[in-house]
């Protein structure tokens, strides 16, 4: 796992970490603190090429205040890796409630400034947390690093996944009714109580442009519900990570929530719109949670 | 009518639903898990529903098979009937988009809870693999083997004390501060605020709420590394941890060492 965040700022400094057990002995928490800019790019290009030598797997995380945005993760997950490495898949944080935070999740891995421990609130109680296993070894905890592996290893299903039941539960309210008239969705989800459920549809179909109110708006969402609500490059993630067909699957149901829930194109059915989701979550082999 | 439970799991009951129980005679109402009375509840009720998965904690989860345990001993008679917006096959599963036309007919074929070979594959976090995990997902690192050795170093330190006499003082100085009893409690607050919050929707959320309020009685005697010489004295912090322990060990009892005999998914 690569991190790209604050590590210089009064923390830990940059570096590797281990991880304090034997069934963790290939397994790295690589510590860069690098601003976005193009000479970063071509360090990360590096990292990634390197650490996926022999079929090794890699997340790369990458801090939204050190400048890196959507263009960004495009740009790396263009990189061709040579045939005989293993994958890679990136993802932004920060500015939102990311599962990476000691703050947001108690699993998580970063602390605060720069660290891998953190003071959080629970209950009007204040408890030290901390992913630190041996701080002079430079080992971390393993179910700490497992927590934050799987979350961003499954994390495209399962945002897929928690957006497809939130809308049918928020359809269901309109059943049994099978057909929404063209037009018909767009309205109802434009009411206030359903905000977020609506920016949630476009984000997923990349109607939400970098620094825009919308994204501003969402984001407050993300912070209020502690969750990732957004869709940043899926399509591209889906492509990188299960080839194309996922990317097919993805676009077909991107094309049709555009053109008939998010505007006035074609009655929607719903039985017809649930096998458009399941036909893109089949694409997207594994579990949608670990347990 | 009959009275069917149900439980929306974070998700509103759509009124189509509502409106198909009535259909085949049953009124649905809403089991309150918070109320002492539910058991009874339960045992009286012809039909448990339960909407899948739960949305609860930003997730999710399946409690069907808690619930499916919980119905086998307590309440047998009691059918369990699930419903989701998946296009899941299953005599006891209802696909609200495409729900069966005629309702009566529908609950006269879904199975008895005891006779039930599989659960349907509704898709979401397993909760009986949560709590399977919650007691030994970590081996000697599990929530109860933590709170175990918490509780020794406590019961080591009350005998002492009882039996031998010897001044809390010294007790404190040779064996309740090496044991640095600060840290171990942190580490078993953090494992419990993790897991016990997910259990809401199920029948063992009661006995985790029970649990979280006797474990806020012992906080800040752990959180001063015990130091404070009456409470181990009049035996209040032994009492709450074997509370916490038996709580702990019926669940484990009922939920996860009697393991279901068929596959969920």
């Amino acid at each position: 796992m690569v991190i790209v965040w604050a590590w210089a700022s009064q923390g830990l400094g940059v570096g590797n970490w281990q991880i304090a057990s034997v069934n963790h002995k290939e397994d790295l928490v690589v510590c860069l603190d690098l601003l976005a800019t193009t000479a970063s790019i071509l360090e990360l290009q590096a990292h990634l090429e390197q650490y996926t030598r022999q079929g090794g797997t890699v997340v790369l995380l990458l801090h939204r205040h050190h400048g890196y945005h959507q263009d960004h993760v495009k740009t790396l997950l263009a990189l061709q890796l040579p045939a005989d490495h293993g994958s890679f898949q990136c993802f932004l944080f920060g500015e939102g409630a990311d599962a990476v935070y000691l703050t947001t999740n108690p699993r998580g891995l970063l602390g605060t400034a720069g660290t891998f421990s953190a003071r959080v609130n629970f209950g009007g109680q204040q408890l030290d947390v901390s992913a630190v296993a041996d701080a002079d070894r430079k080992e971390l905890k393993p179910a700490h690093f497992n927590y934050v592996w799987q979350l961003y290893q499954l994390a495209l299903r399962r945002r897929i996944f928690e957006l497809r039941e939130d809308l049918f539960s928020y359809l269901g309210q309109f059943l049994p009714r099978p057909n929404f008239a063209p037009g018909e969705l767009y309205t109802l989800l434009s009411r206030p109580q359903d905000r977020l459920l609506l920016l949630r549809l476009l984000s997923f179909v990349g109607r939400i442009r970098k620094h825009s109110d919308l994204a501003r708006e969402i984001r407050i969402f993300e912070r209020n519900n502690n969750n990732i609500l957004t869709f940043e490059d899926c399509g591209i993630q889906l492509e990188a990570a299960y080839g194309p067909l996922a990317a097919e699957q993805h676009n077909a149901l991107v094309t049709f929530l555009r053109q008939n829930l998010l505007a006035s194109g074609e009655a929607v059915h719903v039985v017809d719109l649930r096998k458009r989701f399941d036909g893109l979550l089949l694409q997207i082999p594994g579990p949608t949670y670990f347990s | 009518m009959k009275t069917g439970l149900f439980i929306e799991g974070g998700r509103p009951l759509p009124p189509v639903l509502a409106a198909f129980f009535n259909r085949a005679g049953y009124q649905l109402v809403p089991l309150q898990l918070a109320q002492d009375t539910w058991p009874f509840l339960v045992k009286s009720a012809a039909a448990l529903l339960l909407m899948l998965p739960d949305s609860s904690q930003g997730m999710f989860l399946l409690s069907g098979q808690l619930w499916h345990r919980y119905l086998l001993d307590e309440a047998p008679e009691c059918q369990v009937l699930f419903a989701s917006y998946q296009a899941v096959s299953h005599p006891n599963h209802l696909d609200i988009l495409e729900l069966p036309t005629a309702p009566t007919n529908w609950i006269a074929q879904a199975f008895p809870v005891g006779e039930m070979k599989n659960l349907p594959p509704v898709e979401g976090m397993d909760l009986q693999e949560k709590l399977h995990r919650f007691f030994a997902g970590h081996g000697d690192d599990s929530i109860v083997a933590v709170l175990s050795r918490i509780r020794l170093v406590v019961q080591m330190a009350s005998r002492e004390q009882q039996r031998m006499n010897t001044p809390y003082p010294e007790i404190f100085q040779e064996l309740v501060a090496p044991a640095q009893l600060d840290k171990k409690w942190a580490e078993w607050r953090n494992r419990w605020i993790n897991y016990y919050p997910l259990f809401e929707n199920t029948p063992i959320a009661v006995k985790l709420h029970s649990i979280a309020r006797a474990a806020t009685q012992v906080e800040d005697w752990m959180m001063t590394g015990g130091r404070d010489e009456e409470s181990l004295v009049n035996g209040t912090i032994l009492r709450i941890l074997n509370d916490i322990r038996k709580e702990l060990q019926q669940i484990e009892k009922q939920y996860v060492v009697q393991k279901l005999s068929y596959p969920y998914r």
